[in-house]
């Protein structure tokens, strides 16, 4: 009746209106949190992003920005410089809410009411069918 | 009881997925169908661990035995 399964996951050609859903949310969460098109190179000046999505936080001054590889997946582009917690900290609050938005659209897509919360580092999704 | 299926969300990408409450084998259906939607939006999963439940188990076995029987009786 009931199974447990345990995944990696990898993303490939996302949808672009939902990671930048999940770029707001994440820049919610951070003092002096925006999402731009571009990021700032180490002279200040602006790079453009192909994606037109960027994540800008108080810390990661210079932006975090998202680029897709020619295969489609999804990679990080920016200057870490004396920041390398908060970027890495980013690109996995990015890929979890991604995943964890994406997750509550599909339960709901199967009928399923959903509702998410945050518990320490885990997002935990619940979706419930009563038919 | 409802069908429910739990995910979980890690910080380094991995998921966990915990259906219950289906009847049969009708959970496999279920994480089928998660499985593409979730593809829609870019996300493929590799899976690194399946656990049934004891009921899974269970209505698997009956499958298989009953799989193996039509086939003895067809040769």
């Amino acid at each position: 009746m009931s199974h447990i399964v345990e995944a990696w996951t990898k993303i490939q050609n996302p949808d672009l209106a939902l990671l930048r859903q999940a770029l707001e949310i994440v820049a919610d969460a951070h003092g002096g949190g925006r999402v731009e098109a571009h990021i700032l190179d180490f002279g200040g000046r602006p790079q453009q992003i192909s994606t037109g999505l960027a994540l800008f936080t108080q810390r990661v001054h210079r932006g975090l920005g998202i680029e897709l590889t020619n295969e489609g997946m999804l990679s990080f582009k920016g200057d870490p410089w004396k920041v390398q917690d908060e970027f890495s900290l980013l690109q996995q609050e990015i890929i979890q809410t991604y995943v964890s938005l994406a997750t509550m659209q599909a339960l709901q897509a199967m009928g399923y009411t959903a509702e998410a919360n945050q518990e320490v580092s885990q997002v935990v999704i619940r979706g419930v069918a009563y038919a | 009881m409802p069908k429910e299926i739990q995910v979980t969300v890690n910080s380094d990408g991995t998921t966990k997925m915990d259906f219950s409450g289906y009847t049969g084998p009708s959970c496999l259906d279920a994480a089928s169908r998660l499985r593409e939607l979730l593809a829609q939006f870019g996300i493929q999963s590799e899976e690194t661990l399946f656990t049934p439940k004891p009921e899974l188990e269970a209505a698997l076995e009956n499958d298989q035995v009953a799989h193996h029987q039509a086939g003895q009786e067809r040769s």
